[in-house]
């Protein structure tokens, strides 16, 4: 039996050693962290209070007034593009009694009005005016200038929205690093950029966030076996790697595994015409990515964004991994095309990706199930103390001529899982970003 | 708007209409009367008091769609061409005034309308 190397014991989690939980040198890692409330809860703090949490893209926000809500961590936010075209993330609570001004998914507003006691709050947030506001006029602590809802800083990478509630948090460019290289395979292969097509699917998983954002940033080894029946459904056979010609490359825990097939994703969505699509414009791509680059676009691969931005560059479907709570996650997926490409082609993209990547697409319900129950086979407090094995690939890491960032050979391999776990467990220990390292 | 003879005292000129392109509308100070909206709807034009009936707020920096003028404090609604509040918090008119064009020129009569169905209708969002 596997010994147990850090026994539950009724220490504050902040207490815990995060880089014993997370063991990545020698591949090992403790249950407790897909499980423990505590534990959560300081993700909550030190992750997704911290973090560049992506919150919608560009094309979502046409007009003024546009807005979606959507969640950083479990702080529920609105988005919105204000009278001079700036997108701006604040909290969707009302800073009077803290009720939610907003219940709306996603609309065209002129401001958001609480329910409550009719404070109204414009398209930055500000705090705009107030039901019998006259009443306050002797109030010396009541300063509209700074009763707005709370603001995030929000920045953009080629269409993508993210905000942070951190002020000392690098910019997103920084934060991102290097792993822009690999984001721009699907958001630059273009020139005319690339747009989200309306509307979103979002579901529901019993599952602990880290095991979808795992399964993304470097999972290719279940593909062949999770997915053999769907694989064999729509191809005709089943899931194969290319150990020459595959990759993982991780940058800041960010991730993602890939072949270089053009294809291998695509042909999944089981529509001929994004196939063709892809071969036929392989040397326009090249022109904007370089030749290698080229062949990632519509590849075998998967990658996220840490910490829950999810994305598949072969099947254009993108998505967040919601935490609510330590065993339950919303799922929000998105289809991103490029903007100029035909419509059929668009519509081929929606279609191939439902059957696929939607709650009842082929591949998702193979995922969800393995997930839910990976996560709460942890009820048990035996079976949390065996630690589980993320040892795949230990030996694998290279230096590559084009690719930035830590490349380990063979896309079937835990070494992206490991290098997430890592950056999990520095900012879970780390007091402030400047003792974080970047890499 | 037709223009009413006998009000000439109360002619107030607001330079060019080209200032207000359709589906916008503008705010004049004007002499001892305080602040007039002006709105351009289509081919008509329609001017009602400036401030909002409800809480003191500037209804021209609020919202025009079609002939209703919303307020940006705590979107109040109020009928361009009669003045009558359409949705809550707003529930009595606001005042409103003959204004024309003549030879590029927006004209003014300051004296309010009487509109005598401005209290009559429940209020209803649009």
């Amino acid at each position: 039996m596997v010994e147990t190397f850090q026994r539950e014991n009724n220490r504050a989690a902040s207490d815990l050693d995060f880089h014993q939980l997370v063991d990545v040198e020698a591949g090992w890692i403790d249950r407790r962290i897909f499980w423990n409330a505590d534990i959560y809860q300081l993700e909550l703090e030190r992750i997704f209070a911290r973090c560049w949490c992506f919150v919608g893209h560009e094309s979502q926000f046409t007009e003024p007034g546009d807005f979606l809500t959507t969640h950083i961590g479990q702080d529920a936010v609105i988005v919105a593009k204000d009278r001079k075209g700036e997108v701006n993330v604040f909290l969707n609570s009302c800073t009077h009694r803290g009720n939610r001004v907003c219940f709306a998914e996603a609309g065209t507003a002129r401001q958001f009005t609480c329910n409550f006691h009719g404070w109204a709050f414009g398209l930055d947030g500000g705090l705009v005016s107030i039901h019998e506001e006259e009443h306050y006029s002797a109030c010396a602590n009541f300063d509209k200038s700074k009763l707005g809802l709370h603001r995030a800083r929000t920045q953009s990478y080629k269409g993508l929205i993210f905000a942070t509630f951190d002020p000392e948090a690098p910019s997103l460019d920084e934060y991102l690093g290097d792993y822009r290289y690999y984001l721009d395979v699907l958001l630059d292969n273009d020139p005319g950029g690339t747009e989200f097509l309306e509307g979103n699917v979002k579901s529901r998983l019993r599952s602990n966030w880290k095991f979808a954002a795992e399964n993304f940033v470097g999972d290719a080894y279940h593909a062949g076996w999770t997915h053999a029946s769907a694989a064999e459904a729509i191809f005709g056979r089943g899931v194969k790697v290319n150990p020459e010609k595959s990759f993982q490359a991780s940058v800041n825990g960010h991730g993602t595994e890939f072949g270089l097939d053009l294809i291998g994703n695509a042909m999944a969505l089981g529509e001929p015409e994004v196939v063709d699509y892809l071969k036929e414009n392989e040397a326009r791509f090249a022109e904007r990515l370089g030749k290698l680059r080229a062949k990632m676009v519509g590849a075998m691969s998967s990658a996220n964004v840490f910490p829950n931005l999810a994305y598949l560059p072969g099947l254009n479907t993108w998505r967040t991994w919601l935490p609510k709570g330590a065993h339950e996650i919303e799922l929000n997926t998105w289809v991103l095309v490029n903007r100029d490409a035909p419509k059929s082609l668009k519509e081929a993209y929606r279609r191939g990706i439902s059957r696929t990547f939607s709650p009842t697409g082929m591949f998702e319900s193979d995922d969800g199930e393995n997930w839910e129950h990976c996560t709460h086979s942890n009820a048990g407090v035996v079976t949390r103390r065996q630690k589980l094995h993320y040892g795949l690939g230990l030996d694998s890491a290279i230096d590559h001529e084009e690719f930035p960032g830590k490349i380990h050979r063979v896309q079937l391999n835990d070494a992206n899982q490991r290098a997430f776990y890592k950056r999990w467990a520095d900012l879970m220990s780390a007091s402030d970003w400047s003792s974080l390292d970047n890499n | 708007m037709e223009k009413e003879e006998g009000m000439v005292s109360n002619l107030v000129e607001l330079g060019e209409a080209s200032q207000i392109p359709k589906g916008e509308m503008k705010a004049f100070s004007i002499d001892g009367l305080g602040e007039i909206a002006v709105y351009h709807v289509d081919d008509e034009w329609f001017a009602t008091d400036d401030v909002c009936s409800h809480a003191v707020a500037s209804l021209t920096e609020g919202w025009l769609e079609g002939f209703t003028v919303i307020c940006p404090a705590h979107s109040g609604e109020f009928d361009v061409r009669s003045g009558k509040a359409l949705c809550f918090p707003a529930t009595e008119p606001i005042s409103t005034y003959q204004v024309w064009v003549e030879g590029g020129k927006l004209l003014v009569n300051t004296t309010p309308n009487k509109n005598d169905d401005t209290h009559a209708s429940s209020p209803q969002c649009q």
